[in-house]
């Protein structure tokens, strides 16, 4: 047997996380519970600390026993925009799991604990190690979205995703055993080679198929996603933005390292797949997302609608379009955190997420209003905004392989999601509020996380450049052995 | 790098706003007042071929740059924007009280400004997108101003809708050049025009291109957001709606004159559409009863006139489209303000409800003289140049031998129409019978009369007007009687203050331009109008002298056509616009078609949203599964993915036969038990069953697991059951059962089938074959399992052992912690 490589140092952004995770859990036991403000604090400290920390391993490439664990840019960028969207969410819930959460050490250390879990699915080089990820993530997750105790919505969300997840669990598990059933391993570099080596099965392909729609289950792509929009809804706002921003991410990252790196050799059949996905979802997601009078379901069909966009850039299976995801993703973490932030700041003060209510935001707060309209404009893809640019990538990585209809579908639904996008944007923006209609106090934590986030909507149109090279430089890496 | 300066102000504004109030819109006005210094100093070199090139990285990596380049056709938008720029914003200091939200209304104006510049000098594709759909959103936030009015919303989000819309097709189009070309460089573009028409892609590229233009130009059938953009302030619509934004898809089609342009389907596209604007936009403005909404019209109108103009795509045509780009821009401009005034000194702009207006502002008056006098097409003004050039372009068109007349009839028509609601504008309004609408205007904007659909125009309005005008056709700038109350004094019209100076005089400096520009026409000719003419044509070009006398020809005798039709027809003003109502069916008409799409796509969308969204749990599990069962039964049809041979199976017996069949009638018996009790036992029956099977299959320890876990279950069940409520019998319709059944047999067809290829696919030695070997010889041991547990795998029992002891802990943990009698708390 070779010499295993156990080099704990390349771990240390995962142990930092753990340990982060049950230092909150344990100091909710020990502090008072109205002391618990702290926690909240401690938690985001501990996160941009732990982000800062990862920014030393940018470039590092090493493997982890023998290929089991892969630390790579590629993971490593994953890793941060979890963190970011931790950071950000964290910073969203302060208040709102004041008023409507319990036990706030528990919640913080099972965000922890998801976002260690995602982060071990960018990083997995096996298929084991992924499913594990897979798993923490998830099951953090369910815990996540039924904690508002006593509300129906909240337990019936979280009832809901416990079913649907297990079931796409289950569907992801039993491809992952095909797969090492016909290559007879679940290191995802030995499979290409073993595939390269063997040819194609049938019961690969059909192994590739349960795989597939597994992976659609996480980045909730048309038809699997219909859990989203109830889970959405249901959950806590802080969890939906998580579950939208990051789980999402975390898909794509573990999506991307299975179908583009271990599966290569069946791209003419999962490209099949998700063309067929990509078409469905785009399509669907955002004539759905028209007639939704509830802002959270109307984000959760934008988010559907995002993740068809995204699977341009798998489509197209090049260096171009996996730094299209990368950078589309950077900026969804700030497009869509923002949006929800807004949704929770709103929510804090008028207990309503109903479309209508926004009437005149922009009189009751200017701020809440700007940062919702410009991550909407953003996210349909309107200049000079961030989400104009990274569409620009993904569809050009699509035409230059020759999928110019699938460009012009997209560009075409883009056009249908301006709709619904402006129509929140007319409600805040040229409504009238009702007379008792009161200003909305933001708390100047949310404050500075939502300027932050317009600011980096705006950079990311403005001023692309840096980011766009740190995407193209992590996705050129990714390719290279 | 001057288009930044706008952005730059604009992010000050909100800093500069309190200390300044007020007098912040002179600062403003300061910055396109130097810019169009600025760009007044390009002209000399930019006459000499000289363009001027920037060129700032900006996405390297996909090879997008912010480049300007300014030539003849740039440096003629650019003047205009800040030009007019520097008037309307002078304008607007008198025209918003005090009250508006004046600090918005800046920044969002030099946005606009901004934007506009940057999309007129950029020289890549895609950042001329991005300044294009920029100058969207500033007009959406521009109409949207006054945003307390219903209007408004709808207006502003018409507009947004069908502008963005166009830009979306736009950038495909773009997109489609980039494929043909291989960049996005404007002028390397040009370099390559030749390979463009001949490629597969120059239709597509074509269509959405012009789809673009005519959105944002409002080009027949896409005019329809232009009317109820007129909700925005008029210093706005004066500059966005009228001189400038408007006109940006034109820029873009004499922009890309040189790489689409000169074939049949530029030709007849543009033509025909730009033919049909021109007749119809004139047509339309007659029948309009509020003057902004008949500015709109002649607006589109004339708009299409360029358009057309740029579709016949000869030198002299393109030297004419140029021309009248800014010709139109001085004399609709003007029309504009003025209107703005009326508007704001009488509290109305309805057509009916004014007269005389004159005799209160007289300079005002004299500013609408000029500019409707230059709409109108008459000499010595600047519009009569262009005019007669573009008679003479239809006359030389080119195209089917049907083209010779039906261009130049059309050309006349259109004109006729034109000179007749630009007499209404001028006569009717200022002169005649004093009447200045009802109330005071002074900042009350709340009370305009607003109707620029046409449905609802000519449901208010005609009433009113068979009660004051009927019967008056004969002369139709006197007003009837039913309007007498509304003298001046009555309604504290303007008679007190006279001209606003604030307004008339910067509308006076642009109206009085029609003039020096027709009279001079030199001045322009070759500074502004061949420069700009060859920058679109690619070339540079060369055209007979712009002179107000070219001798008795063809278009002059058109003219004159023109004029005493079109005097003929203010004559009998109201007896046309009779007839124009006749023939424009209201009930059905664009608009409707708009208002029916919109509404026709929230309902599918719902419909869409109804059949899959239901709510319930079950539902999404049918619907995924089913999917997913389509997914993999189809690779396994198509991809022959099972196989079925080669198993080494051992016999059946008798009694797994039995148990076999008592598990599937158990399994069934589930379905369709009354109450949870009996179910969960014949549940328990199946876990029975396989218990059994262990130990036919001599598999003790599994057998002993598997019965402590049917009990523990069994027991868990029970325990819950207390807690439940009475499982209550659903109806469900027989069609939603069959799709359940179906569903249900398939899932489990297709794992039970996958269950047994995968048994029968050996593609290498199992590993249990290694333990069987070794485990004597390595671990010492004759039972494998133990073998395995302890020393194969020691590390991973040690795991488990841990996990175990944690979860005891855990339970006894729960179990003290069990809430009290008393049920302490939670």
């Amino acid at each position: 047997m070779n010499q295993l490589q156990m080099d704990f140092n390349l771990l240390t952004v995962e142990i930092l996380m753990a340990t982060l995770g049950l230092v909150v859990l344990v100091l909710g036991l020990l502090i008072p519970k109205n002391q618990s403000r702290g926690i909240a604090y401690f938690t985001t400290i501990g996160l941009v600390a732990i982000l800062l920390y990862s920014v030393t391993m940018q470039w590092t490439k090493a493997e982890f026993l023998n290929g089991m664990y892969l630390i790579d840019p590629f993971s490593t960028l994953f890793k941060q925009i979890f963190l970011l969207t931790a950071i950000l969410v964290s910073v969203g819930s302060y208040q709102f799991m004041e008023k409507y959460g319990h036990n706030q050490a528990e919640y913080y250390s099972l965000m922890v604990f998801a976002t260690l879990g995602m982060m071990v699915m960018a990083s997995a080089g096996d298929l084991i190690t992924l499913y594990i990820g897979l798993e923490l993530m998830t099951i953090s997750l369910c815990v996540l979205t039924c904690f508002r105790l006593r509300d129906a919505k909240s337990s019936e969300a979280g009832i809901k995703y416990i079913i649907l997840g297990a079931m796409s669990s289950a569907i992801m598990l039993y491809g992952l055993s095909l797969v090492y059933g016909m290559t007879r391993t679940t290191v995802i570099a030995e499979i290409a080679a073993a595939i390269a080596l063997d040819g194609v099965s049938p019961l690969l392909l059909l192994g590739l198929v349960f795989l597939v729609a597994g992976f659609a289950f996480k980045i909730s792509a048309v038809p699997f996603h219909i859990w989203a929009p109830d889970i959405y809804e249901g959950a806590p706002t802080p969890v939906t933005a998580f579950l939208a921003v990051a789980s999402k991410a975390a898909g794509f990252a573990a999506m991307m390292r299975v179908l583009l790196i271990a599966l290569p050799d069946l791209f003419v059949h999962w490209n099949v797949m998700i063309v067929g996905l990509t078409v469905l979802t785009v399509v669907l997601a955002n004539l759905v997302a028209i007639p939704q009078t509830n802002i959270k379901r109307l984000l959760a069909f934008s988010g559907v609608g995002q993740a068809g966009y995204l699977l341009l850039g798998i489509v197209a299976f090049t260096q171009l379009g996996v730094g299209a995801v990368l950078f589309h993703t950077l900026f969804y973490v700030f497009a869509n955190v923002a949006a929800f932030m807004v949704v929770i700041a709103f929510y804090n003060e008028t207990g309503s997420d109903e479309i209508r209510d926004y009437t005149g935001l922009a009189v009751r707060s200017p701020l809440l209003a700007a940062v919702l309209l410009f991550s909407m404009l953003s996210m349909a893809g309107i200049p000079p905004l961030a989400g104009f640019v990274s569409k620009f990538y993904l569809f050009t990585a699509v035409i230059d392989q020759g999928y110019v209809w699938l460009a012009l579908i997209s560009v075409l639904m883009s056009m249908v999601s301006v709709y619904y996008y402006l129509i929140v944007a007319k409600v805040m923006y040229i409504g009238k509020p009702a007379d008792d209609a009161k200003p909305i106090k933001v708390s100047s934590g949310l404050q500075i996380a939502l300027i932050l986030c317009l600011v980096m909507i705006f950079a990311f149109g403005i001023y692309p450049a840096p980011f766009t090279d740190l995407a193209m430089n992590v996705a050129n890496t990714f390719f290279t052995p | 790098m001057a288009v930044l300066a706008p952005f730059a102000l604009a992010v000050l504004v909100p800093f500069l706003y309190p200390a300044l109030g007020r007098r912040i819109g002179w600062l403003v006005a300061l910055l396109p007042f130097s810019l169009f210094v600025k760009y007044l100093s390009l002209i000399p070199p930019i006459m000499q071929g000289e363009p001027i090139f920037i060129n700032q990285a900006w996405i390297p990596s996909m090879g997008i740059n912010l480049t300007i380049y300014l030539d003849g056709l740039s440096l003629l938008f650019s003047l205009l924007i800040t030009g007019i720029g520097t008037i309307i914003t002078v304008y607007s200091i008198s025209y918003l009280g005090a009250e508006e939200a004046l600090g918005n209304f800046y920044v969002y104006i030099l946005l606009f400004m901004g934007a506009m510049l940057g999309t007129v000098q950029s020289s890549n594709l895609v950042t001329l997108y991005v300044f294009w759909e920029l100058t969207s959103i500033s007009s959406f936030l521009l109409i949207g101003f006054w945003f307390h009015r219903e209007e408004s919303k709808y207006g502003a989000l018409k507009s947004m809708l069908i502008t963005v819309f166009g830009g979306l097709a736009m950038i495909a189009g773009f997109l489609f050049l980039y494929l043909i070309t291989g960049t996005f460089e404007i002028r390397e573009i040009v370099a390559q025009a030749g390979k463009v028409p001949g490629s597969i892609y120059y239709l597509p590229a074509l269509v959405l291109i012009l789809l673009g233009a005519f959105t944002k130009s409002a080009q027949f059938p896409f005019h329809i957001w232009l009317p109820n953009a007129m909700e925005a302030p008029t210093p706005i619509s004066a500059y966005l709606h009228s001189a400038t934004m408007v006109k940006a898809g034109i820029y873009l089609m004499a922009r890309m004159t040189p790489v689409l342009g000169g074939t049949l389907e530029w030709f007849y596209i543009l033509s025909f559409v730009g033919m049909i604007t021109l007749v119809y936009g004139s047509f339309m403005a007659i029948r309009q009863s509020d003057l902004k909404a008949m500015l709109a019209f002649s607006t589109i109108s004339q708009l299409g006139l360029i358009t057309f103009l740029l579709g016949i795509n000869t030198k002299l045509a393109v030297a004419a489209a140029v021309f009248h780009i800014l010709n139109h821009a001085t004399f609709k401009g003007s029309m504009f303000l003025v209107v703005g005034i009326v508007d704001h000194e009488t509290g109305t702009r309805q057509v009916d409800r004014l007269g005389g207006l004159a005799r209160l502002f007289p300079i005002t008056a004299l500013v609408m003289m000029l500019a409707s006098a230059a709409s109108a097409g008459l000499p010595p003004f600047n519009a009569f140049i262009s005019k007669e050039m573009f008679f003479e372009a239809t006359l030389h068109a080119g195209g089917a031998p049907f083209t010779a007349w039906l261009f130049p009839a059309a050309a006349v028509v259109g004109s006729i129409f034109t000179f007749v609601y630009s007499a209404v504008m001028a006569l009717k309004v200022f002169f005649g019978p004093l009447q200045a609408g009802e109330g005071h205007g002074h900042g009350s904007h709340h009370t305009h009369d607003v109707s620029p659909t046409y449905a609802v125009t000519h449901g208010h309005d005609a009433p009113e007007r068979a009660h004051g005008h009927r019967g008056h056709d004969t002369h139709g700038s006197d007003h009837g009687s039913g309007h007498h109350d509304h003298e001046a004094g009555h309604g504290h019209g303007g008679g007190h203050h006279g001209d606003p100076w604030g307004m008339v005089l910067p509308a006076l400096a642009l109206a009085s331009l029609t003039l020096i520009i027709g009279l001079f026409p030199g001045l322009v000719e070759y500074s502004l109008v061949l420069p700009a003419a060859s920058g679109a044509w690619g070339s540079a070009v060369k055209i007979p002298h712009l002179a107000l006398w070219h001798g008795f020809n063809p278009p002059l005798f058109m003219s004159a056509v023109v004029v005493l039709l079109g005097l003929l027809g203010y004559r009998y003003f109201y007896r046309l616009r009779d007839v124009v109502e006749s023939v424009q069916n209201a009930r059905f008409n664009l608009n409707v078609l708009y208002d029916r799409g919109v509404d026709g796509l929230v309902k599918g969308a719902r419909w869409l949203t109804d059949i899959q969204m239901t709510g319930y749990l079950r539902d999404y599990l049918v619907f995924i599964s089913l999917f997913f069962i389509a997914a993999v039964g189809y690779t396994v049809w198509a991809k022959n993915g099972l196989k079925f041979t080669g198993m080494d199976l051992a016999p059946v017996s008798v009694y797994e036969y039995v148990l076999a069949g008592v598990m599937v009638v158990a399994t069934l018996a589930v379905l369709w038990m009354p109450n949870r009790l009996a179910a969960i036992l014949s549940l328990g029956v199946v876990g029975m069953g396989v218990t059994l099977m262990f130990i036919l299959f001599r598999a003790p320890d599994l057998a002993l697991t598997q019965l402590i876990v049917e009990a523990v279950s069994l027991a868990m069940f029970l325990l819950v059951f207390a807690h439940l409520p009475e499982l209550k019998k659903e109806i469900v319709s027989r069609s939603e059962k069959a799709i359940n059944a179906v569903v249900a047999v398939a899932s489990g067809t297709l794992i039970t089938m996958l269950l047994i290829s995968g048994n029968a696919t050996r593609l290498f030695d199992p590993i249990s074959r290694y333990y069987v070997e070794n485990s004597y010889k390595l671990g010492g041991g004759d039972n494998i399992v133990n073998v395995i547990l302890v020393d194969f795998r020691g590390y991973d029992t040690m795991g488990e052992i841990t996990v175990v002891a944690v979860a005891a802990f855990s339970v006894y943990a729960l179990v003290k912690l069990r809430p009290g009698k008393g049920g302490k708390q939670r």
